[in-house]
């Protein structure tokens, strides 16, 4: 199994940084966590690196609900850009809604690869790994 | 011999007159003097005329004039004592001499003929007449005065034919007689003078001596003018009648007593349009089959038989019949058949007057089957559940159906005037002007009207006819009025149930969507936190697990009392209202949040003079004037002192509260629908929890007002909330 060599968790709420943090530790599937409580900064950090792909995530776990700017006001943006990044980068929106139009304007995003509901559980992180 | 026999007259023995050559008397012995009864003394400037022509009408130029035709001429008058005396004129030869000869009463009978009669000479000269005849021509009249006058040359008399009378008188030696128009005569009618004619019977016969021979001639002249008059009248009156008759404006046509046409009139041809050649003269209602058909041989033997007056009504029909008429269609004819004696030859006639009714018929029959008509109309009307009334423009009635005058209330004949009648169209109201102005109208007009008396909504439909008459046409709308009032009501219930539904409904899905982001999130880390716990070995790790736990658990309870908050004010929609002044709460807020507002530095300001009262719930309006305060405070720009503006107006029986503050400002494209979202926040302010606007939005919408925001980044934010009045 390969590891991954960096994850970004954009997610307000800090226990759940926490969290997430913990566990992709514990599964043992990224070597790098990065956790962003500001979606924008997130955005910023991709913008910066975007021509350095070492430092660049693998993957990106993307919440939805959060102030100022959502985890939707980051797909709007980020799809304005990925095309150029160096390498793909699995974006998967990890969120505690299971509001089904949620999960189907998902959809509309080619580049998410997955909608998964809170908590992060090791099957979740078995998929992550998985995909 | 004249000489000598005048010198003896004279000489006073025989009476005796000497005139001159012009008739003016000379002298007169005392015998004449005694006779002419001459006054004594100077005889001169007395003309003959005076003195006998004016009493005998035999005047100076007819007696002359009988002298120089060579006749006798003489004149006879009774003295003063009744002795008659005749006078004969003799010629001197420069004067004239009359001498008088007493004798007996002359001619009594030719005096007192009570006709005109007068003497002439076989050649046309007059020699004497009596006293009528006299009067008859009159003193001036040229026989009496013109020297020489010869009736036979008179040009007047000629042209009428009296002087011929003389001549065949003379030719044939026989009287002959003729009806003349010999004068006229003036008649004063009022002021106007009249000339009528003189109508005289004039006879002309021949006197003859023992041998044989004509010696004179004799004109008798009677009047006759009343009798010619009414003859004339007579025939006049034939002739009219005849006209009468031909002209009459209806068919006349008369038989003999054995059937036999003997007259038809011009308008009776015209109607049968009678055929050329037909031989109508030889018609015989008796043989004529035609006729026969109809019976009139019958009803023409009953009246001459039962000398009576027959009237019948018979339709004919003209087409059976081509012989003697070209009419050929049927025609309705008043036959009035009566008996007339003929007054010539003493037998009954039978008289048929005709007149054509077929037009007469057929109104009759148009009427009936219109009268019919009304009727079963005037029935149909009575019979529909609808007013319905005629009326002339003014008002007058000319049918009114049974519903309508049970809408009236009043009982109303045809001919009454509505707007005398009705009590409630005495008084002038809007529903008065209506219905008098659609009267007067060229077009229809059709407006409901509410009667309070009756509670009552009647509709009108007020049509113009083409007689200028109005037909008006009332319904009864109350119960559909009452109706579509309850049914608008039911509506207006159901609208707002429905709108509380809606609003339910999203307030619902806010819910489900809250709980769903907001409730789920620290569940789910609960959850993941368990899972750690519960996976771990280390105690340290553990215990870490259980701290964040806890942290969990006060931020969901945190949670959980907004919503619980929320929830609350959305349950609570019959909270108590109360009237309240804004500047008044404004200043309690601003003095629970005075340390804040010194320390901000915020000024407010307030134009609240339009608009200074709400009804609402104080607990409402201190949190949500609380949160606009906080919020401008929290948002502020950092290098600007911070202001925020309250106004409020009327506007559209709404009162409208704005808060316009000059802080950083809200990007609205980016968050404008997450504004008043439940824990959005849109600044990266620790304080911020993104609960405020939600809970002022559910305060204002629970109450039924609205908020909205307009915004920019940088440019301030204005807030304007609408408060329901009612």
């Amino acid at each position: 199994m390969q590891l991954l060599n960096m994850i970004f968790i954009v997610d307000d709420d800090p226990i759940h940084q926490q969290i997430a943090n913990l566990m992709i530790k514990r599964q043992g599937i990224g070597e790098k966590v990065k956790a962003f409580s500001e979606a924008q900064d997130a955005l910023n950090y991709l913008r910066e690196y975007i021509y350095e792909p070492d430092l660049l995530p693998d993957l990106i776990l993307l919440d939805l609900n959060m102030p100022v700017m959502d985890g939707w006001d980051f797909l709007n943006d980020y799809a304005g850009f990925y095309e150029q990044l160096p390498k793909k980068i699995g974006i998967f929106v990890l969120t505690s809604s299971i509001d089904d139009s949620d999960r189907k304007k998902v959809d509309d995003y080619a580049f998410v690869k997955g909608y998964l509901t809170k908590p992060l559980s090791s099957e979740i992180i078995n998929k992550l790994q998985a995909e | 011999m004249n000489d000598a026999i005048i010198n003896k007259a004279l000489a006073s023995f025989v009476p005796a007159l000497l005139l001159d050559l012009n008739g003016n008397l000379l002298s007169a012995n005392d015998r004449a003097r005694g006779l002419v009864q001459l006054p004594g003394g100077n005889a001169g400037k007395v003309h003959y005329d005076h003195l006998i022509g004016e009493r005998t009408g035999i005047y100076w130029g007819a007696l002359l004039a009988s002298l120089q035709n060579g006749f006798k001429a003489c004149v006879e008058f009774a003295g003063p004592g009744g002795q008659w005396t005749v006078w004969q004129l003799l010629s001197q030869d420069e004067y004239y001499v009359l001498l008088g000869q007493e004798t007996a009463q002359p001619d009594k009978l030719f005096n007192h003929l009570p006709l005109g009669i007068q003497q002439f000479s076989v050649d046309g000269f007059p020699v004497k007449s009596n006293p009528l005849q006299r009067e008859i021509w009159g003193p001036h009249h040229p026989i009496f005065i013109q020297p020489g006058y010869n009736i036979l040359r008179d040009p007047v008399y000629r042209q009428i034919g009296l002087s011929q009378l003389f001549e065949e008188a003379l030719a044939t030696g026989r009287a002959v007689k003729k009806e003349l128009l010999l004068r006229y005569q003036e008649l004063a009618v009022g002021e106007a003078i009249r000339l009528s004619p003189c109508y005289y019977e004039a006879t002309v016969f021949p006197a003859f001596n023992q041998q044989k021979e004509i010696t004179e001639l004799y004109l008798l002249l009677q009047e006759v003018t009343a009798q010619k008059l009414k003859l004339m009248s007579l025939e006049k009156s034939e002739r009219l009648l005849d006209s009468v008759v031909e002209h009459l404006p209806i068919g006349y046509a008369q038989f003999d007593h054995h059937g036999f046409l003997r007259r038809i009139n011009q308008y009776q041809r015209e109607f049968l349009q009678v055929v050329p050649g037909g031989e109508l003269d030889t018609y015989n209602v008796m043989s004529d089959p035609f006729a026969r058909l109809y019976g009139f041989n019958e009803m023409i033997m009953t009246v001459i038989s039962e000398n009576r007056m027959i009237r019948k009504e018979i339709e004919v029909d003209f087409s059976l019949e081509t012989t003697y008429t070209g009419l050929s269609q049927a025609r309705w004819l008043d036959f009035t058949f009566f008996p007339l004696l003929d007054p010539i030859e003493r037998k009954t006639i039978v008289v048929v007057l005709i007149n054509d009714i077929t037009d007469r018929k057929l109104e009759h029959y148009m009427r009936t089957e219109l009268q019919r008509n009304t009727e079963q109309l005037h029935l149909f009307f009575d019979a529909v559940d609808m007013g319905y009334a005629t009326l002339e423009r003014d008002g007058r009635v000319n049918f009114m159906n049974r519903k309508a005058a049970q809408m009236a209330g009043v009982e109303i004949q045809p001919g009454c005037n509505i707007f005398d009648i009705v009590p409630e169209f005495r008084t002038p109201s809007p529903f008065l002007d209506r219905l008098a102005k659609a009267m007067k109208s060229t077009v229809s007009a059709s407006f409901s009207s509410y009667f309070y008396k009756t509670d009552k909504w009647y509709d009108f439909l007020v049509t113009p006819m083409r007689d200028n008459t109005v037909s008006v046409f009332i319904r009864d709308i109350t119960g559909s009025r009452k109706l579509q009032k309850e049914l608008h009501r039911a509506n207006s219930q159901l609208s707002k149930l429905n709108r509380n539904l809606l609003n339910q409904n999203q307030q619902l899905e806010d819910f489900a969507h809250i709980t769903s982001h907001n409730l789920r999130a620290p569940i789910a880390n609960l959850k993941a936190l368990m899972q750690l716990h519960n996976h771990s070995d280390e105690e340290e790790e553990k215990i870490e697990y259980l701290g964040m736990l806890e942290s969990v658990i006060n931020k969901t309870d945190e949670t959980l009392n907004d919503l619980v908050n929320v929830v609350q004010i959305r349950k609570e929609t019959n909270i108590q209202q109360e009237p309240l002044s804004i500047e008044s709460r404004l200043q309690y807020v601003s003095q629970v949040l005075m340390l804040e507002i010194s320390q901000s530095g915020l000024r407010i300001s307030t134009d609240l003079q339009d608009a200074p009262l709400i009804r609402f719930p104080r607990i409402y309006l201190d949190s949500i004037l609380q949160n606009l305060i906080t919020n401008a405070i929290r948002y502020r720009m950092p290098d600007k002192m911070p202001t925020l503006h309250f106004s409020s107006r009327k506007d559209n029986g709404m009162i409208t509260l704005t808060a316009e503050d000059n802080g950083q400002g809200i990007d609205m494209h980016r968050f404008g629908s997450k504004l008043f979202g439940f824990r959005k926040t849109f600044h990266k302010n620790a304080d911020a929890r993104g609960i405020g606007l939600f809970i002022t939005k559910t305060q204002v919408e629970a109450m039924g007002g609205s908020i909205s925001a307009e915004s920019a980044p940088g440019r301030g934010t204005k807030f304007i909330i609408t408060f329901k009045t009612e």
